[in-house]
């Protein structure tokens, strides 16, 4: 058996609960360790009267080496869970070093190996506490702090470069689908209502769900869940008001139906008119185009009636999905310049004829340079929260 | 801020934030609906007297394991594949509170109320006497990685076939669904009706030809909630033919998804070591008022001018140490020393009398999160 671990187990406080004298029960060779499969000392103790019980489930070894708490396996130090100090450890750089003694600990596949890699620590271990040159949690938490702030200041200066390039990035990649012509296009956007607006419930009666476009990898469903739910603020909220989500999110489009017909009116009349009520431009109910709605991450996306057959793209290939997406960045850039200014036609025709061609986006979009940035200005200021 | 460029024209229209909403997730949602009208006790979904504590399974091999209540050996070594499942759970007709709920408060951290494993599969018997709780899991529900939702241990590694409970190793939000019967039909609603009552979607994945689909889940303990909860059940709840066999999904090899992984991951931790930061200054904060404010319990020993050359010695022995980038963390530390020693100073030279100070270190800036068995001298 290896130095103390008879004695005392390395444990957190927080696993330990408040009272002082806890009483522990000492099993030697009580169960094998799981990570280094070897039998150990297992303690057993309740932090809280009339709770549940807590007990050891790893070897002190294999705690010390990972710097963790031999029952939570939590960081002893800093009380976060293992991967996330590992991904700090692993940015701050200089880990396993002088600089950073907690190694990043990665387990062989293999049990034998396990075993063996166990033994080695343990004799590590047992030379290190001969010599004493051991730092202690506290001095190990410190130089870790140390690192990860001088991280997090780096990192937001990176990250105010990152977001322009990025934007030249996206431009760059949405030219894979731009190669097909505009029957198949046409032929891959069937069901796909671009057109509809709001303000017009459908006529088939059976039909409850909502087309989006302009949605991206940084929404999840729950997202658009949330902002309907949200919206609904009287009624019974037991209930849930949207029944299912889809999101194509290779494509940038997606559905989601309500629970019933009713609701779905609702939730038109509802996003219409939290949409008018923020433009600049007043709306009127002959508006017939898709509302915005802005969700999580300040993603825009555009919400109108879905037709009868929900076309959701999954028999299409990932290149005409490509070639979708690009329709509805096309779309969303015309709908989003018709309402800056609704009066001007010469814009809507620039933009009937971009909508001829998928190629002649690219030059639309490069005119327009120079305003872009103007707005983005204002933008970002007035997104600071 | 996000480099959605298309925003850049949409948000030229004055967009507020009173069009954004802050997160909740379902589970929290039904928990406060729950809480604003009158609260329910969970419903019994089974009648106990129905249930015989002694029943085997049926017999599908030779011998029956009592500790695992499975019958082994036969043809087929007692495995007569997935039988449909014949409970299911109804999350907003079963939920409500039980004992477990006793005394909890609403929007507090939950780290040792268990859920209820019959509730997820739909047949608990117990009711609102329970000692589980009957709800969904949320955010506010973060249990150590060694357990999962219901209190079941973890393992370090993944079954071969990666059903069962799961491994402490990596955080998994995903699960397998396979056996899906009709993959037409708007299947991905189908799936997100069906799936989204245990918790918030993030995505759902479909492989056409294997029909087979991955959802991920916001939280883990969703995931493993809803694992539990439509193991061996139909996508359609009349439909007996159907029997979903839901496991753990490996890691998803698409590269697109999987930088974006990384990117999340990064971005956690970063969150996380913002938040310790911010905890660790408020804790410091807290302790310089501290011995501002209380200055008269402090007092020296005997021994004093010892205890304050080693001091001295031990800050100046930082300051070399440490290089200037680390300041903002040492210094306050340093900082809190100096002003010890000072005030320590002032006391001889007043000569009043002496005893022990209390000790502030970072054990206690860590406020419980350290190991009591390493003494960290100051």
């Amino acid at each position: 058996m290896s130095y103390n671990e008879d004695t005392t187990p390395a444990v957190c406080e927080k696993c330990l609960g408040d009272n002082p004298y806890v009483e522990m029960t000492r099993e030697r060779n009580g169960a094998r360790c799981k990570t280094c499969t070897r039998p150990f000392t297992v303690f057993s103790w309740t932090p809280k009267r009339s709770g549940r019980p807590k007990k050891t489930v790893i070897c002190l070894t294999c705690a010390r080496a990972r710097n963790c708490c031999q029952s939570c396996m939590l960081d002893l130090s800093l009380g976060i869970d293992l991967q996330t100090r590992d991904q700090l450890l692993k940015m701050a750089g200089g880990a396993g070093t002088d600089v950073l003694p907690d190694a990043i600990v990665h387990d062989a596949r293999n049990v034998v190996s396990r075993i063996y890699n166990a033994n080695q620590l343990d004799r590590k271990f047992k030379r290190e506490d001969e010599s004493g040159s051991i730092m202690s949690s506290g001095e190990r938490a410190k130089l870790l702090l140390a690192k990860i702030s001088e991280l997090t200041d780096g990192k937001k200066r990176e990250e105010q470069n990152k977001t322009e390039k990025k934007t030249r990035k996206t431009q760059k990649q949405d030219k894979r689908g731009a190669k097909l012509n505009k029957k198949e296009l046409l032929h891959l956007c069937k069901g796909l209502p671009f057109k509809s607006g709001l303000q017009e419930p459908p006529k088939n009666g059976d039909i409850r769900s909502f087309f989006l476009f302009g949605v991206n990898d940084h929404v999840a469903n729950y997202d658009i869940e949330e902002y309907f739910d949200a919206l609904n603020k009287q009624g019974d909220s037991r209930q849930k008001i949207v029944e299912s989500v889809f999101l194509n999110t290779r494509a940038r489009f997606g559905y989601v139906r309500f629970s019933s017909r009713e609701v779905a009116n609702k939730m038109a009349n509802e996003v219409f008119k939290r949409y008018a009520s923020v433009r600049r431009e007043p709306i009127d109910n002959e508006y017939k185009k898709p509302c915005v709605i802005v969700v999580r991450n300040d993603v825009p996306i555009r919400v109108c009636w879905a037709t009868g057959t929900a076309n959701t793209g999954s028999e299409y290939t990932k290149k005409e999905l490509y070639a979708i997406s690009s329709v509805v960045r096309m779309q969303m850039v015309k709908l989003a310049r018709e309402d800056e200014k609704p009066g001007k036609r010469k814009i809507a025709e620039v933009d009937k004829k971009a909508e001829s061609g998928v190629k002649k986006v690219k030059k639309h979009r490069t005119s327009k340079k120079k305003g872009e940035g103007m707005v983005y200005k204002t933008l970002s200021s007035s997104f600071e929260l | 801020m996000f480099y959605h460029h298309l925003s850049i024209f949409i948000f030229d229209m004055k967009i507020d934030i009173s069009t954004r909403f802050p997160p909740t997730s379902y589970g929290i949602r039904l928990m406060a609906a729950e809480n604003q009208g009158k609260r329910t006790p969970a419903r019994v979904q089974v009648d106990p007297s129905t249930i015989n504590a002694s029943s085997k399974p049926e017999q599908t091999g030779q011998t029956f394991n009592i500790w695992y209540n499975k019958w082994t050996g036969g043809e087929h070594n007692g495995r007569a594949g997935l039988v449909h499942a014949k409970t299911r759970c109804h999350v907003t007709r079963d939920l409500g509170y039980t004992k477990a709920d006793k005394h909890f408060k609403q929007d507090s951290l939950n780290t040792d109320h268990f859920f209820c494993l019959y509730f997820a599969r739909g047949c608990c018997c117990n009711g609102r006497r329970c000692e589980y709780l009957h709800r969904i899991p949320g955010s506010t529900d973060k249990f150590p990685q060694t357990v999962d939702c219901f209190g079941r241990e973890r393992f370090s590694e993944y079954r071969e076939d990666m059903s069962g409970v799961g491994s402490f190793g990596r955080e998994n939000r995903t699960l397998y669904v396979g056996r899906i019967n009709d993959m037409g039909n708007n299947v991905e609603l189908r799936i997100s009706k069906c799936f989204g009552e245990f918790g918030d979607i993030e995505h759902i994945q479909l492989v056409k030809d294997k029909k087979i689909a991955f959802v991920t889940y916001r939280y883990e303990s969703q995931a493993q909630f809803a694992k539990e909860a439509m193991y061996c059940q139909g996508l359609n709840e009349n439909d007996e033919s159907e029997v979903l066999n839901v496991r753990w999904a490996l890691e998803d090899p698409n590269p697109r998804t999987q930088k974006r992984m990384r990117a999340e991951a990064e971005q956690s931790a970063l969150e996380t070591a913002q938040e310790l930061l911010k905890r660790v200054a408020e804790s410091r904060r807290l302790e310089n008022e501290e011995s501002l404010n209380e200055p008269e319990v402090e007092e020296v020993d005997d021994n004093d001018d010892v205890a304050i050359q080693r001091e001295t010695k031990m800050i100046e022995n930082q300051e070399h140490e440490k290089p200037r980038k680390l300041q903002d963390i040492i210094s306050a530390s340093n900082l809190e020393s100096l002003g010890r020693l000072r005030i320590k100073k002032r006391r001889i030279e007043h000569k009043f009398e002496t005893n022990t100070e209390p000790r502030q270190d970072l054990q206690s800036i860590l406020a419980g999160y350290s190991s009591s068995s390493d003494d960290d001298t100051d």
